[in-house]
């Protein structure tokens, strides 16, 4: 049905290519998110799906049609921008409806599809006022409820959350969460919030300048990034990434004789690697059988504590630890060791995972 | 607001150069409206409140030489300018501020370069091309000649707001299906309001005052404008300028132009965009 399926897509501003050639294939009703830092090209690739960006290179198709030379109305798609951009001098109804109007569909289909699309909103009460007469929160409804009533076979999202206050975008995730479960439409959803990524998504999308870092699912991603671009991009606190050295079939931390247990190197050459591991994969010893840990500083989230500190007088690193024991103070030692089977090593100069 | 904490006197002080002002601003008008209504030689004596009024002057203006159809002409020419202005200054700025093409600040630099001549420069041009039209003595040569003077202004303004509304509505809009006239007449013309208003008043009154051009262009009585037939009042010898008809042909048409102000003022307010993006 409606597949979207991108084969080496590309696009320049003047000289600057942008996005550098794209494979990828989102499934039917599957929910996508791209994520990736600032300037990437998120919005763009987004905005070339869309229509509003001409396609360079490559090929678009949504349910197995090339969609590169087709109008933006035509694609079957529907997007929800950063800003909302709701129509300002139309009422919440005249907005919704205004697609469907110029569409021609007569009045009971529109009365019938903008009524739906309010109940499922819960916007039915404000369909009589003006974009100025609304909340950030309704605001957004409404450009939903716009996307919705076209009954799309795509819905693309650009960061719609990202002006909400932080205890309305975690109700507007859960209710974009039930609203795809509910319609059952493919999604391709921007966000710079690892917490929505996670939650959100079918499929995580990495973007790092213009190309596509890893695809896969939020487990994947977070159990086996691809290379270190993922890895420390990934997760929050971001994953620890020290420079180490593979001797004789064990790992030790660079200029140290620190040896790293949990990794099994047995069958790799002596060399340089990247070794990689989450703060939350840290195991306290008490026996000090582990790396020394000096505390520089200590943030208490309450059910975790995150420390910041110097692992074996070496490189810096970060620990995320239970909260239920007595909590460490700047300037303590403590004995810790990353979990088994829990690290990963990458390349040291290709930074792709080993 | 500041008023909480000033004394009696600073606000004295305030309304008492309000009053100023507005005196100095309104007497002349004021002083216009009294000598409309005095009859003979009294306008020649100086006095502040009206003693007797008479609507002579305002009786004889419309008896004595076409000023009706002055009215009239100078209506159809300036809602024709305001018309013509607006139509081709919106479209114009929908190119010039949404497309990107070649030339285009030359274009706009063009546009803005014809407003720079003194309107002497351009007379003896104009009148050329307003014969070869076959437009001399019409109001036709009229509405093409302001055009001179709307254009560039009308396309300026609307350029520069229509380039700062959101491009975001502009693309919903476009994701919602609207070609390029939907775009126009039904997103971007209502959102464009304030503007539309405020330039369309300018020209209304480049239109309505405008002298030379109306002195230069037409020829007989029923064919001028206001302005032109206001200063071709003659009295009853030549050594005797009529005062009291010029100020009264004076305020009536200034009525209209107060008239559209006061009801467009409610217009002239930006912020209708709001509600449409993030506050
Ligand atoms: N119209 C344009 N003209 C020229 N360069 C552009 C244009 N639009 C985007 N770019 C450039 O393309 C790159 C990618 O932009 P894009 O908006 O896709 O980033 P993004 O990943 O969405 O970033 P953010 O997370 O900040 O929204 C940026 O470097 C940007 O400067
Ligand atoms: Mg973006």
């Amino acid at each position: 049905m409606a597949t979207v399926t991108l084969r080496d897509l590309r696009k320049s501003f003047g000289d600057t290519e942008v996005i550098k050639g794209i494979d990828l294939e989102i499934e039917d009703g599957k929910f996508c998110v791209l994520v990736g830092p600032s300037g990437c090209g998120k919005s763009t690739l987004l905005r070339m799906i869309a229509g509003l960006e001409d396609i360079d290179g490559g090929a678009l198709s949504i349910g197995g049609e090339v969609m590169n030379d087709i109008a933006p109305a035509e694609r079957g798609v529907s997007m929800v921008f950063q800003s909302y951009a709701l129509y300002p001098h139309m009422t919440v109804y005249q907005n919704m409806s205004f697609g469907l109007k110029l569409a021609k569909e007569s009045d009971e289909t529109v009365e019938e599809r903008v009524r739906n699309a309010a109940e499922i909103l819960q916007i039915t009460d404000l369909l009589d006022r003006k974009p100025k007469a609304l909340s950030g929160g309704q605001r957004q409804r409404v450009a939903i409820g716009r996307a919705i009533v076209r009954d799309p076979k795509v819905f693309l999202f650009d960061e719609p959350l990202s002006n909400l206050d932080a205890t309305l975008r975690v109700q507007m995730r859960l209710e974009i969460s039930r609203l795809h479960r509910r319609l059952g439409t493919t999604m391709i959803h921007v966000t710079h919030d690892q917490v929505e990524a996670m939650t959100l998504a079918d499929q995580i999308v990495v973007l790092n300048q213009g190309v596509v870092a890893q695809a896969g699912t939020p487990r994947d991603l977070y159990d086996r990034p691809a290379n270190t671009f993922v890895a420390g991009f990934i997760g929050s606190p971001a994953m620890n990434l020290l420079d180490a050295r593979v001797k004789g079939g064990s790992v030790v931390l660079e200029g140290t004789d620190a040896r790293i247990e949990g990794v099994d190197a047995a069958d790799r050459p002596d060399g340089p690697v990247t070794l990689g591991f989450r703060p939350e994969h840290a195991e306290l010893r008490d026996d000090g059988d582990g790396l020394p840990f000096e505390v520089e500083v200590m943030e208490d989230l309450g059910d975790t504590c995150v420390l910041h500190g110097v692992l074996a007088d070496g490189p810096q690193a970060t620990l995320r630890i239970p909260a239920e024991t007595a909590l460490p103070a700047r300037g303590d030692r403590m004995c810790v060791m990353p979990g088994d089977g829990r690290c990963h090593l990458f390349d040291r100069d290709s930074g792709q995972r080993i | 607001m500041a008023a909480r904490h000033t004394s009696p006197a600073a606000k004295i002080g305030f309304w008492l150069l309000v009053a100023v002002l507005l005196v100095i601003l309104l007497f002349p008008f004021y002083y216009a409206v009294i000598t409309s209504f005095k009859s003979g030689s009294a306008i020649f004596e100086v006095d502040y409140l009206p003693a007797a009024l008479s609507a002579g002057n305002y009786t004889s203006i419309f008896a004595e030489q076409p000023f009706g159809r002055n009215i009239l002409n100078s209506l159809v020419v300036s809602v024709a300018v305001v018309g013509i202005s607006l139509f081709l200054g919106l479209t114009a700025a929908l190119a010039l501020g949404r497309f990107r093409f070649k030339g285009r600040r030359m274009m706009l630099l063009a546009v803005l370069s014809v407003s720079m001549f003194p309107q002497v420069a351009v007379l003896s041009g104009m009148f050329e091309l307003i014969r070869v039209l076959g437009l001399f003595n019409n109001p036709g040569g009229l509405i093409l000649s302001y055009l001179i003077f709307t254009l560039p202004f009308t396309v300026w303004v609307l350029t520069s707001f229509i380039r700062d509304l959101p491009a975001e509505v502009e693309e919903a809009a476009i994701m919602d299906g609207a070609k390029p006239w939907t775009l126009l007449t039904r997103i971007f013309l209502p959102m464009m309001w304030p503007a539309m208003v405020t330039t369309g008043l300018l020209a209304f009154i480049v239109a309505w005052n405008e002298f030379l051009f109306a002195l230069t262009f037409t020829l007989s009585n029923d064919q001028r404008t206001v302005p032109v037939a206001i200063a071709l009042i003659t009295g009853g010898s030549e050594f005797e300028v009529p005062w009291g008809r010029i100020m009264a042909a004076s305020v009536i048409v200034t009525v209209p132009l107060i008239a559209l102000v006061l009801i467009f003022q409610r217009r002239i307010v930006s912020g209708l965009t709001a509600g449409a993006v993030k506050g």
